[in-house]
Formats: structure tokens, C-alpha cells, sequence
């Protein structure tokens, strides 16, 4: 199944108001189980993308192919926003179980491992206001897992937070990567944490704004920010792209 | 000294005060509680005071299930549309400065002297207010947390019960609330001008005879059954919804 393309993207044309065009003639394709990174100058549309990709924002002239096997998939994404945006009202576990579709009592057993892999199963019953900063970024994260998405999308989903946990979302975010092996769309304008994580980097440029340039990191195994490895491709491509990163 | 004892003992000392000077004036002017007290007793075994308190609560829950319902929906309705809300927007102003006198007398002319028209008058009269407190919750919607709801591709009853009316509920609770003692004031003026039956009849006919310890121990009597219903209904739901709240 490797090499299979599963998400085919092409944006003709994306704006808001006619006079500024946001998005023109952006194109990509991305394989089952690749982490693709998105980069680009702030304000060139990275966010609406992803809008765009989700479903969330219909507006636009283009096509958003999505090619996975329906029968098992319950959901066709999954999502982490900048903010974890957690239903304040409902239990940690209740959040988790709210996105799940069909049977209850299986969808409970699901839902625990995945608090328990996150480790928050003695948070399971805490309101999100009853949880630091972190613990809500994990269950953000579980709960974009705990679908099992073909696509799993995340829009910044470290930033402002400090950086040893960060550190641990990136970690944990492999970790579960690893698991069900999803095709993850991760838009960041940290390029250092876009060559750890990732197998490609796609740059983007000011708006109207088109994937302008793309990277393959090979980078396979002991990712991790701090790799000497990092720090040299991050010359390289700051060099190579220089219009692009800030 | 606790919260609750201090409320008590300033209720005892108001009830001794007024004994005092009850048993002072010496008039049927100003009967003294405990002729209330008696007056409580004796209407309450003449089978009637709890006859007329029925039929009093009965109109209550149904002019304020029925201001409840059609306020939500207009007000959530206004609040979500821009149109709507332009559309409705003098209506609701002219319903909100309408006099309640005068919207019973109309609906006793319109409709005859019926229990519809009663319970119609004090609806309206509550509708445009709870409709103004729901506009303002539904335009004070987490946009962000229904895009989650549209990521994770919840159902639409899904996303109406566990994302967007949960957001609505403390607004809910305060039109409740300020509509549960506006409507039982309303109903009383309502029985007293079309109605043979209920607190506002019979107080009405007391009024004709100067039984003034009677009025009293109707108003006694009615408080009561209201403060209970504040006691065993709103605290307990307002304490459940609140549970989530910081």
C-alpha cells in the first residue's frame, strides 16, 4: 500500500473578498502514513488551508480528493487546532467519547485505552478547566487519534506552549503516530520542529500563495529537536528558502 | 455566625416587630401573624387555599413553558442570523414596551374570558424578554467549538444537544429564573381581571370585603410555594450546570 496517494489536493482559487486572493493555483499530493509539514510566512493562508482540507471552509474553487477505504473509517479526519478547544462542559472522557460514532460500550473501552495512552486515566472524570495547559493538549490529541483517521490534520498545535512540553506533545504525537499510522498534515512555522517531525516540507509563499518549493527529510528514526542533524538541515534550507523563513 | 442563622434571625426579628405592633395598633387594619397564621390554617381546611394554589401554578407552568419555548426559539433564531435579527429586531422592540395591562385586556377581548387568553397574555407579555436574553446567548456562541463539532463530523442533533445548547444554558437559567417571578406576579393581575378561580380571584374578593388576614395568608401561602419551587428545581439544576464553570 505504500506510494498509494490518499490525499490529492488542488486549490484553484481561495479568498475572502475578491481584491485579495488568498490561495491560487496550490497543488500537492500526499502518500498513506506520510507526515507532510506545511511552512510559510504568517498570514499566507497555511490555517485557511487546512480549513479548506477539513471540510470546515467549502467556499473555494478546486478540488479536495480524499482516496481511503470507507468502509472502515468512520471518520475521514481527525483534528488538533492551535487551542485545544475541548467542550468545557463535558468530562475528559466525555470528550473523547462525544466524536465516536456507534456502539457505546465498545466506544468506552476505546476511548479509556486512549486516555490511558495519553496518560490521563486518573484525569477521566476532570473538566478541562480542572487540567493544566498540557493535559488538555493531550486529550486534544487523543481525541484526534482516538477516531483512527485516514488524515489526521494539526493546525500549530505547540505553539505557546513552554518548551520542554512541547517537547513531550511532539514525542507523544509520534508516538501514537506510530500506532495507526494516519497521513498527517502538520502546519507549523517552526521549521526546526518541521524537520524533526516530518518525512516532507512543503513551503509555501505570500499570498496569493502556491506550494513554491518542497523538502524531503531523511531523517528516519531519533527525531528530535535538538539533533545536530536538525540544526544542519535547518542552515541548509534557511539558506535555500530564505525568502520563505523568518 | 453563619449565612443562613443570620438570615433567620432577621426574619424572626421582622415577624416580632410586626407582632408587636399589630398587638399595639390594635386594628383589623394590620392583623398580627399569628391571626395570619390562623388564617393559613382555616382556609387551608376548608379544602380551598390549596384548590386556587393549584389552579394558580397550573397557569404559571403553562404561560411559562410556552414564553420558554417560543423566546428560546425566536431569541436563538435572532442571534444566529444576521437577517433574522434585522427582521424581528422593531417587532421585538414595540412587544418589549407594550404594557402588560394592556396586552391582557386585549387577549380577554380578542379571545373571551377564558383560560387561554389567560395564560396567552402572560406568555406574551414574557416572550419578548426571554427572547432579548437568548439573542445575546446565541450570539455569544464559541464559533471555534462548532467547527470542531463540523471537523469531527458530528451528527447534527449531536452537535445541537452537546456543543451549541450547553453554551445557551446559563442563559437559559437566568430567563428562567427572572421569568419564573415576573410570570407568577402576572397571573394574579390575570385571574384578578378575567378569571373566577386562583390566588388572584380570591384575592381580589378578599380585597372586596376588607379580609385583610386573608389577603395575607394567601400572599404567605403562595411565597412559600414559590420559594420552594426556587429550593427544589432551580438551585439543584442551577448547581448541575454550573458544575463545569471555573
Amino acid at each position: 500500500m505504500e506510494g498509494l496517494t490518499i490525499l490529492d489536493v488542488q486549490i484553484d482559487e481561495k479568498f475572502y473578498v475578491p481584491e485579495s486572493i488568498i490561495l491560487e493555483g496550490l497543488k500537492f499530493k500526499v502518500n498513506k502514513g506520510e507526515i507532510v509539514s506545511i511552512t510559510g510566512p504568517s498570514g499566507c493562508g497555511k490555517t485557511t488551508l487546512l480549513n479548506l482540507l477539513a471540510g470546515l471552509d467549502t467556499n473555494f474553487k478546486g478540488t479536495v480528493a480524499k482516496n481511503f477505504n470507507q468502509v472502515t473509517a468512520t471518520h475521514d479526519i481527525g483534528m488538533v487546532f492551535q487551542q485545544p478547544r475541548l467542550m468545557p462542559w463535558l468530562t475528559a472522557i466525555e470528550n473523547l467519547l462525544l466524536v465516536m460514532k456507534g456502539d457505546r460500550q465498545q466506544n468506552l473501552e476505546i476511548c479509556e485505552q486512549k486516555l490511558t495512552q495519553v496518560g490521563l486515566q486518573d484525569a477521566r472524570n476532570y473538566f478541562p478547566h480542572q487540567m493544566s495547559g498540557g493535559m488538555q493538549r493531550r486529550l486534544s490529541m487523543a481525541r484526534a487519534f482516538v477516531i483512527e483517521p485516514p488524515i489526521l490534520l494539526l493546525d500549530e498545535p505547540f505553539i505557546s506552549i513552554d518548551l520542554a512540553t512541547a517537547n513531550k506533545q511532539r514525542k507523544l504525537l509520534l508516538t501514537l503516530c506510530e500506532e495507526t499510522k494516519p497521513l498527517v498534515i502538520l502546519v507549523t512555522h517552526d521549521l526546526r520542529e518541521a524537520i524533526s517531525l516530518s518525512d516532507r516540507i512543503l513551503f509555501m509563499c505570500s499570498s496569493p500563495s502556491k506550494v513554491v518549493g518542497e523538502y524531503r527529510v531523511q531523517l528516519k528514526t531519533n527525531r528530535d529537536l535538538n539533533d545536530p542533524r536538525v540544526s544542519d538541515i535547518y542552515t541548509e534550507l534557511t539558506t535555500k528558502f530564505s525568502s520563505l523563513t523568518e | 455566625m453563619s449565612g443562613t442563622l443570620i438570615r433567620a434571625t432577621c426574619l424572626a426579628a421582622l415577624l416580632v416587630v410586626w407582632q408587636v405592633v399589630a398587638t399595639w395598633l390594635n386594628d383589623p387594619i394590620l392583623p398580627s401573624p399569628i391571626a395570619v397564621a390562623d388564617k393559613i390554617v382555616e382556609h387551608f381546611n376548608q379544602g380551598e387555599l390549596l384548590t386556587h394554589l393549584g389552579i394558580t401554578l397550573l397557569r404559571v407552568f403553562a404561560a411559562f413553558f410556552i414564553a420558554m419555548a417560543v423566546g428560546s426559539i425566536v431569541g436563538i433564531l435572532m442571534g444566529a442570523s444576521k437577517t433574522t435579527d434585522s427582521a424581528l429586531d422593531g417587532i421585538l422592540v414595540l412587544a418589549l414596551n407594550i404594557p402588560a395591562l394592556v396586552t391582557i385586556l386585549l387577549c380577554y377581548i380578542w379571545l373571551g374570558l377564558t383560560d387561554v387568553a389567560a395564560v396567552a397574555a402572560v406568555a406574551l407579555n414574557k416572550i419578548p424578554t426571554v427572547t432579548v436574553t437568548l439573542r445575546e446567548g446565541a450570539r455569544a456562541v464559541d464559533k471555534e467549538l462548532l467547527q470542531v463539532a463540523k471537523a469531527f463530523r458530528l451528527s447534527a442533533s449531536k452537535t445541537l444537544f452537546n456543543v451549541y445548547l450547553p453554551q445557551l444554558y446559563p442563559y437559559l437559567m437566568a430567563a428562567s429564573r427572572n421569568g419564573l417571578a415576573l410570570i407568577w406576579k402576572i397571573v394574579l393581575v390575570v385571574e384578578l381581571l378575567g378569571r373566577s378561580s386562583g390566588v388572584g380571584f380570591q384575592l381580589g374578593t378578599f380585597f372586596q370585603f376588607f379580609d385583610i388576614a386573608s389577603i395575607l395568608a394567601y400572599t404567605v401561602a403562595f411565597i412559600v410555594v414559590i420559594m420552594l419551587i426556587e429550593q427544589l428545581i432551580m438551585r439543584p439544576l442551577d448547581r448541575r450546570i454550573a458544575a463545569w464553570r471555573v
